[in-house]
């Protein structure tokens, strides 16, 4: 099966090197959740991440001829999108400084207020299917966008999208090394900046408190 | 403390791989046993489990609409172009660079036809005048210049035209001695004909027009020679000029 679908992905990314917009399209339709659910986990905002998203297929198509068969079509596709979704967010970051911080002053008294709506009861029996409430994803959302860029990207590759090491390696153009180093160091950046929302995290999320 | 817990405990780095199994299978057991043994390590591996758990959590947007390109959008020319782009402006260097290539060895071909017409003055006044070779070789050229000019603004036209017919013949004959009397004659033309340089140039390519001027009279000869090699020189010195500045 997963070799049928390679072979299928090959031919279609065949197709499209010879300027077929059809098969390119049966690509996008594969692909699009993935990008764009990448793109948004990075830039934070629905439009501007299909503004980035649609931007970066129509450069995808444009530079479909430089793409090597036999590597992962998938690391290609997200490479390009996570890197214009960076350059804009290097871009609007100088005017949008202030108002970041706005949003941080913001949090604080809104999280201390209303927690106990967050945590919704009889989660805990099956944290895997736990649904996050509305304003706890509006948290990590935020905390995922405080990461440097490099740790956001490997962040959202790995625990959000659930790409391997060597695939993420592949799409940031990195080694394995540097890519366990900017997971690990996302990761343990992020924990940091949940831990002020602890009272917000259902039970079996909280973090521990040892280290105090 | 914190130096002491770093001596023992695992790094977050260590943690974090240990989590997603990116470990050598040694590696993996040597770290369980120590996390087993150690509660800072369990409580930061667990912290770190949750963050994980948090984020494998959040739902995937929803994508607000099909990013499919529109049908018949050939964006591939577009690249097409622009990488076609830094090859067109060595093209349009190239263009009158090929021009020059061949004005130059039509001003060459013209000094040496000039150059021959010039020997065929001379050389019978050679062979007849014996001793005389340096004074007649200078007076047969040097009245032969304001002659040439008056007759040039008839002539110019009808000159021209039988280079086409000797050409076929001369060139081979008379290009080895061509390279170095033309260098002896280049300063006189050098600083006189320069100003008249574009109107000389034009009337090479003139349609070939039947031959009027008769051949064998040795002045119209000379006449026609000493014409010839200054336009060759002429354009040969464009030529080299305009190089260095296009380069």
């Amino acid at each position: 099966m997963a070799k049928q679908m390679r072979d299928d992905e090959e031919q279609l990314i065949a197709r499209s090197q010879r300027g077929d917009v059809n098969a390119f399209n049966e690509l996008i339709l594969h692909y699009q959740q993935t990008t764009y659910g990448v793109v948004y986990r990075m830039v934070g905002n629905a439009d501007t991440a299909a503004d980035i998203t649609q931007d970066a297929f129509i450069a995808a198509f444009r530079a479909i001829r430089s793409f090597r068969g036999g590597s992962s079509f998938r690391a290609w596709l997200l490479r390009i999108a996570s890197n214009m979704a960076c350059d804009h967010w290097r871009r609007t970051q100088r005017h949008s400084e202030e108002s970041l911080d706005v949003l941080a002053d913001e949090d604080e008294p809104h999280a201390a207020s209303d927690l106990s709506s967050l945590v919704e009861s009889g989660q805990e029996a099956n944290p895997e299917e736990y649904l996050l409430s509305q304003e706890l994803q509006g948290i990590i959302q935020r905390g995922l966008q405080a990461l440097p860029l490099d740790q956001r990207v490997a962040v959202v590759l790995c625990d959000i999208e659930g790409l391997s090491y060597e695939e993420i390696a592949l799409t940031t153009q990195s080694n394995i090394g540097t890519v366990r180093s900017r997971i690990a160091r996302g990761r343990a950046r992020l924990r940091l900046y949940l831990d002020q929302y602890r009272e917000l995290l259902p039970r079996n999320y909280r973090l521990p408190t040892n280290k105090e | 403390m914190a130096n002491l817990d770093r001596d023992r405990h695992l790094t977050t780095e260590q943690l974090s791989a240990f989590l997603d199994a990116q470990l050598s299978p040694a590696e993996q057991v040597e770290y369980n046993a120590h996390i087993e043994s150690c509660q800072r390590c369990q409580g930061a591996l667990a912290s770190l489990r949750q963050t994980v758990a948090l984020l494998r959590a959040m739902p995937q947007p929803a994508v607000p609409r099909s990013f499919a390109l529109p049908a018949g959008v050939t964006y591939l020319q577009e690249p097409a172009t622009r990488q076609g782009e830094p090859a067109y402006t060595p093209a349009r260097r190239g263009l009158p660079h090929y021009m020059q290539r061949s004005l130059r060895i039509m001003s060459t071909i013209a000094a040496v036809i000039g150059f021959i017409f010039l020997l065929s003055g001379v050389l019978p006044m050679l062979i007849h005048g014996g001793g005389t070779m340096t004074t007649s070789a200078g007076s047969a050229t040097a009245p032969a210049s304001p002659n040439n000019k008056a007759m040039q603004p008839n002539e110019k036209a009808t000159n021209n035209a039988p280079t086409h017919t000797p050409n076929k013949t001369s060139p081979s004959a008379g290009s080895s001695p061509a390279g170095t009397p033309a260098r002896g004659s280049t300063p006189a033309a050098r600083t006189e004909p320069k100003k008249t340089s574009p109107n000389n140039q034009p009337p090479k390519q003139a349609p070939p027009v039947p031959p009027i001027i008769d051949l064998s009279i040795p002045l119209v000869r000379q006449a026609l020679g000493f014409a010839l090699l200054v336009i060759g020189i002429i354009g040969v010195l464009l030529t080299r000029r305009w190089s260095p500045r296009r380069m």
